[in-house]
């Protein structure tokens, strides 16, 4: 009988080993949760459809984010423009979602929308030269026409990540469009 | 080897893993944000765009116009009015810091009732309505010849035009007060210019400028008016570099700024200014009406006025010689140089100096604008007196803090103890409205309608009309709506008076009526849009006005010497009390902004100091952050000295502002009160308060102060910051 | 010595830039300044900077990214001091830009020393080797008393604890500038971007511009003789260009008995080190 060190070791090395897997596999769970199961679809308020608005009834997103083109900030909609329509569509007046949004109209109060799509800190993006330069609504935000309740596909645009808004930058030769500067301050 | 055993075991552990890690990714989600929609949109509103508004600053009495960046209806900055005369687009640090009081933790977000346990409770505006409402109905039925008072601090204003209307509907008795009532200044305009008010002083033009005590650049009058016409004095002005020598017994900033610095003795600014005028005369300047001064016979001479003064006699004659050589030379008088007991004539023989170098109609113009005349010292004391023999029903506080920003001395504190019911209009909770039995909380500036006269202004007639630029933050009034509200309810002579439904149409009618009053014609509505658009309106000076400032004026008496409360062995040294840009007479101790500013001349921050000059020092054995304890006939307090190469050995100065026993958390308890050392000292000829005729004792108290300062090594060691060559 | 700036030069990683597209520039006359300290609190109000609280004030954590310097000169009754306002000198050879290990700061090609916050480790070195004295490192998350935070200028981010942070030129301001110019096809014209506190400037003596363009005003400011950079010998190229003061030299104190290599010397000895006094506050 020999004494193995190895295997007087074994139990060590079992350990150690197990150790190892547990935080590799920390790593690729966290990985994976990252590139396939981020995708954010949080639940509204009002079960507001744009594949019923912008898809079937074809009204052009800045109809309702009317500061695209012009500001920072896309915006969202007032009350007071969702019931400017929705006062003369009788039809679909009774329905439970649409009086949601007429309670949110007789107690004057604004309607809390959850943030979909957000950027990282510090980094301001600005909606107004890349509406101006033709670059489409669903470049950044995916197909919305066809969402029911909107998503953050990660498929898409990797999480807002920093590689892609670059990689366009650079293809289209946008001006400072590398710099930092140009988006953190 | 490996068992299938251990296989399982490692596929066991690296199933845990993944399940954790993606455990962990779910948990490390961003928190959900909420894009809250409005419910209507103003006409204005675009989320991600600035609007910008023009209205007026509030923090100072100068009046300058300002644009506030407004975003997702909220002010988020302020930056100068570039149209508008006075601050031609610039600001000053107290300006830009007046977002700390509209956003300010501390204001009052409704109106409070004294709880009668020291504390203060939320109570809503009808039940102070109510309560003002009989107190005032039962004054009118069981005053019995006993007088309310209002207090104010005397804007050229619609909202102080509501407030005199409403006292006089009352009977009430009005005080105007400031620390720095102007008085001295228009006295010696009367008199030497012929004119009511105060002058406009042409800096920019001017090339010789000397300065008596004036702080101009930074507390006296209108600093920004002033600072810009400075720049051009120095740099691209018409004639080169203007020249700058300021007499005063400590730096101020202005003194810092100028070419030449003569410490003169307290008191000693008018003899100097005299004798000026008398060498002048002399050397063959002056007009017709100077002539007839006999050459001021009754002045010293240089030489005896530089001794009296305690300045080099040479650096004397030779500003004498530069007065006379300049082409557009300028005279300047104020601040601690006439607030002393012959403040008057000491100002008063500055203007003489005008007049003799013939700077009166040319750097020394009029404006349109008349003065607040402020309360003097009489009426002050008649308010204490009536109070301490139970003669004051009630006392209305529009805006104002007397109980800090005024001397202990004149008893505003025991009077206010003593009257039978007290009611402050403030955004805060300051001294004196801690003594009251209703606080009715105000809006801030930015949130309600006014206006204001410049005065001095900037040589012509500018009203700047003040809007609201966000909704209000709290369940607040202006001080003119509550006025209002209260005229309503009360009927009678009051609602005649002021039947307007609130600030807005109060101010547009003022507005309408001082246009019409002028026969200045045109569409009511469209003049008025534009004056809100632009923030302001102005009228440039009649021609030939500039003229009646040289009219036939006696000649002016030798300031007698000065008189200081405490006699000089008790208590050695003159005290010095000054306003600052940041804090003036106590505006700025609760905004954070400015408590975090270090004073530009001592780089201290977050309380206040008391300045000796360094030779002192040494002489007590005190060194910078000792703890000193000041001792005048009036009071005593402690602070930390800091030594102060630019103040007179036998001179202590002391920022005015801090030491506010209330006001919010950044004010309270910080620092100590300058004022509270003040005698109720008075200027010989108006009455009014000389608040820099005092002595104080000075006494170490062998521990170190809470001094907090931001400089490092205040000397340039021969490195080359301040520029090449030269004197560094 | 310019020998020696092309050499180093030559020594730099590709992407440095040797001709900037804008060149901002800021002059700063020393004669017009009162030291009134309008320019700090408007960039503390346009830049988020947070309120320190006095008790981080006495640690001497003050964040203040333009600051007003003062320098006395001479003793009393010939005392006179001087104001000189001190921001990041954006350093077109910047010892900040060659120390930091993370590339979090950086020369970008109009002539600005860039601060990007997502890159900053926090490892400081910038600010040691910064000679200005001009950076300020986020030791703490600072929050604002509510509603203070409202006041929160939008275009501007809120920095966190453990990032470095100085002055901008104000970035957003230029880049709005530029967004606005882009618009219309054209290059930002002179006086359209201006930093918050050439704008408060009450004597006007901040201007700001693009040097490259020879008709701005602050190309025409620097050609003024007066026109010097601070602590030039350290060869760091800054581009904030100070104008001297032009008063006269204090009054001969030979006959007052003063020397003043003796007073500064004094001064030394008793050793005034930054923060000296509220280091040793108690009470």
């Amino acid at each position: 009988m020999s004494i193995s060190v190895f295997e007087a070791a074994r139990p060590v090395f079992t350990g150690l080993l197990v150790a190892v897997m547990v935080i590799v596999g920390a790593f690729v769970g966290h990985w994976a949760h990252g590139a396939w199961l981020n995708d954010h679809t949080p639940v509204q308020p009002i079960e507001f459809s744009h594949e019923v608005h912008a898809g079937e009834n074809e009204i052009p997103c800045q109809y309702c984010h009317a500061w695209a083109d012009r500001s920072a900030t896309a915006g969202v909609p007032s009350v007071e423009t969702c019931v400017g329509c929705h006062k003369g569509l009788s039809e679909v007046r009774g329905q439970p979602e649409i009086e949601k949004l007429f309670g949110y109209w007789e107690r004057g109060e604004g309607i809390p929308w959850v943030k979909v799509h957000d950027t990282p800190d510090f980094v301001h993006f600005r909606h107004k030269p890349h509406i101006r330069a033709g670059v489409e609504c669903q470049t950044c935000h995916g197909p919305v026409e066809e969402m029911a309740r909107v998503t953050r596909r990660i498929d898409l645009n990797q999480d807002l990540r920093m590689p892609w808004c670059i990689d366009c930058h650079t293809e289209e030769q946008v001006a400072n469009g590398r710099d930092c500067l140009t988006c953190h301050y | 080897m490996v068992s299938r055993r251990d296989v399982f075991k490692f596929a066991g552990a690296g199933g845990v893993g993944v399940g954790a890690g993606l455990l962990l990714g779910e948990v490390n989600q961003r928190p959900l944000e909420t894009l809250l929609s409005t419910h209507i949109p103003p006409e204005d509103f675009s989320p991600g765009l600035d609007t910008w508004y023009n209205t007026l600053c509030r923090m100072c009495p100068a009046g300058c116009g300002i644009s506030v960046k407004v975003r997702e209806g909220r002010a988020r900055k302020i930056e100068g009015n570039a149209a508008h005369p006075v601050n031609r687009g610039g600001t000053c640090a107290l300006g830009q810091a007046s977002l700390n009081a509209l956003y300010n933790p501390d204001r009052l977000r409704s109106p409070m009732r004294a709880d009668g346990e020291g504390g203060f409770v939320p109570a809503p505006w009808d039940e102070a309505f109510e309560e003002l409402v009989s107190r005032l109905n039962a004054l009118e039925e069981f005053a019995m010849g006993r007088q309310a008072w209002v207090l104010t601090g005397g804007a050229l204003s619609s909202g102080e035009e509501a407030l005199s209307r409403f006292a006089s509907a009352l009977n009430a008795r009005v005080l105007r007060l400031a620390l720095d009532t102007t008085a001295a200044e228009r006295a010696a305009a009367k008199a030497m210019y012929g004119f009511e008010g105060l002058p406009h002083y042409d800096i920019a033009n001017a090339d010789v400028i000397v300065s008596f005590g004036a702080d101009f650049l930074g507390s006296w009058r209108s600093p920004i008016a002033y600072a810009k016409a400075y720049g051009d004095f120095r740099q691209g002005g018409q004639g080169g570099r203007g020249y700058l020598a300021q007499v005063e017994p400590r730096m101020s900033l202005t003194g810092a700024n100028a070419d030449e610095w003569l410490a003169a003795k307290p008191g000693a600014e008018g003899a100097l200014a005299l004798a000026l005028a008398a060498e002048l005369l002399r050397r063959g300047y002056g007009d017709a009406a100077t002539s007839a001064w006999n050459g001021l016979s009754g002045a010293m001479s240089l030489e005896e006025a530089a001794r009296h003064a305690d300045v080099p006699a040479a650096r004397v004659e030779a500003l004498a010689g530069r007065l006379a050589a300049a082409k557009a030379p300028l005279a300047l008088g104020g601040g601690a140089a006439g607030a002393g007991s012959n403040g008057t004539q000491a100002l008063t023989a500055v203007a003489a100096l005008n007049r003799v170098l013939g700077a009166a109609g040319g750097t020394v113009r009029p404006n349109l604008a008349h003065a607040t005349a402020y309360s003097g010292l009489r009426d002050i004391e008649d308010f204490a007196a009536q109070a301490a023999s139970g003669d004051v029903p009630m006392v209305i506080l529009a805006g104002v803090d007397p109980v800090h920003d005024l001397p202990e001395s004149l008893g505003i504190r025991k009077a206010l103890e003593r009257a039978d019911f007290v009611v402050s209009l403030d955004s805060f909770l300051n001294d004196s409205a801690s003594l009251a039995d209703w606080v009715l909380a105000t809006d801030n500036f930015l949130e309600t309608w006014g206006d204001d006269i410049s005065s001095p202004g900037a040589g012509m007639l500018t009203a700047t009309l003040q809007q609201p630029v966000q909704k209000r933050l709290h369940d607040t009034l202006s001080v003119t709506d509550i006025i209002l509200k209260l005229a309503t309810r009360l009927g009678g002579a009051a609602a005649e008076a002021l039947p307007h439904e609130d600030a807005q149409a109060f101010t547009r009618s003022e507005w309408e009526a001082a246009w019409e009053s002028m026969g200045v014609s045109g569409d009511f509505n469209a003049r008025f849009r534009r004056a809100q658009q632009d923030g302001v309106w102005a009228a440039a000076l009649a021609e030939g006005m500039a003229d009646e400032l040289s009219p036939e004026a006696a000649a002016p008496q030798p300031p007698p010497a000065a008189e200081f409360a405490g006699g000089e062995a008790e208590y050695p040294f003159v005290f010095h009390p000054y306003a600052t840009q940041g804090f003036r007479e106590g505006v700025g101790a609760n905004l954070p902004w400015m408590q975090e500013l270090p004073d530009p001349l001592t780089s201290v921050a977050y309380g206040s100091w008391a300045e000796v000059n360094p030779a002192t020092a040494r002489e007590l054995g005190l060194r910078t952050g000792d703890l000193v304890e000041l001792e005048s006939p009036a009071g005593k307090v402690s602070v930390p000295v800091v030594e102060y190469p630019g103040v007179r050995p036998d001179v202590v100065a002391m920022p005015l502002g801090h030491g506010h026993r209330a006001n919010g958390r950044y004010a309270r308890g910080r620092g100590a009160n300058a004022a509270s050392l003040l005698a109720a000292q008075s200027d010989s000829a108006t009455g009014t308060l000389a608040w820099a005729a005092t002595r104080v004792a000075l006494r170490a108290l062998g521990k170190r102060g809470r001094l907090i300062r931001t400089s490092g090594v205040s000397r340039t060691l021969g490195r080359q910051i301040l520029g090449p060559d030269g004197e560094h | 010595m310019s020998k020696i700036t092309d050499k180093l030069r030559e020594y730099r990683v590709d992407g440095y830039y040797t001709e900037f597209d804008y060149h901002w520039t800021m002059t700063v006359d020393l004669d017009r300044c009162t030291g009134c300290e309008a320019c700090v609190v408007a960039c503390q109000a346009e830049n988020n900077l947070p309120i320190v609280g006095e008790k981080r004030m006495r640690q001497g954590r003050e964040m203040k990214w333009i600051r007003v310097e003062r320098y006395w000169d001479g003793d009393y009754p010939n005392a006179r001091l001087n104001f000189i306002p001190m921001l990041c000198q954006q350093c077109d050879q910047a010892p900040c830009e060659i120390a930091c290990p993370v590339f979090a700061t950086y020369h970008n090609q109009d002539g600005l020393n860039a601060q990007v916050y997502n890159r900053c480790i926090g490892t400081r070195t910038c600010a040691v080797y910064c000679p200005y004295e001009v950076r300020f490192f986020n030791w703490f998350t600072y929050t604002w008393d509510e509603p203070l935070e409202q006041q929160l200028n939008p275009d501007v981010t809120v920095r966190e604890k453990g990032v470095m942070e100085k002055c901008t030129f104000c970035i957003q301001r230029i880049n709005r500038a530029k967004d606005a110019a882009r618009d219309e096809d054209r290059r930002v014209g002179d006086g359209e971007a201006q930093p918050a506190c050439a704008q408060a400037c009450p004597t006007d003596a901040i201007v700001f511009g693009d040097r490259n363009d020879p008709d701005s005003a602050v190309s025409q400011k620097m050609q003024d003789p007066r026109a010097y950079e601070v602590l030039k010998e350290l060869n760091t190229a800054p581009s904030v260009i100070y104008l001297k003061n032009a008063r006269a030299p204090l009054h001969a104190e030979k006959d007052e008995g003063h020397h003043r290599e003796e007073a500064a010397e004094a001064h030394a000895a008793a050793g005034e080190p930054r923060w000296a006094d509220s280091g040793k506050a108690a009470s």
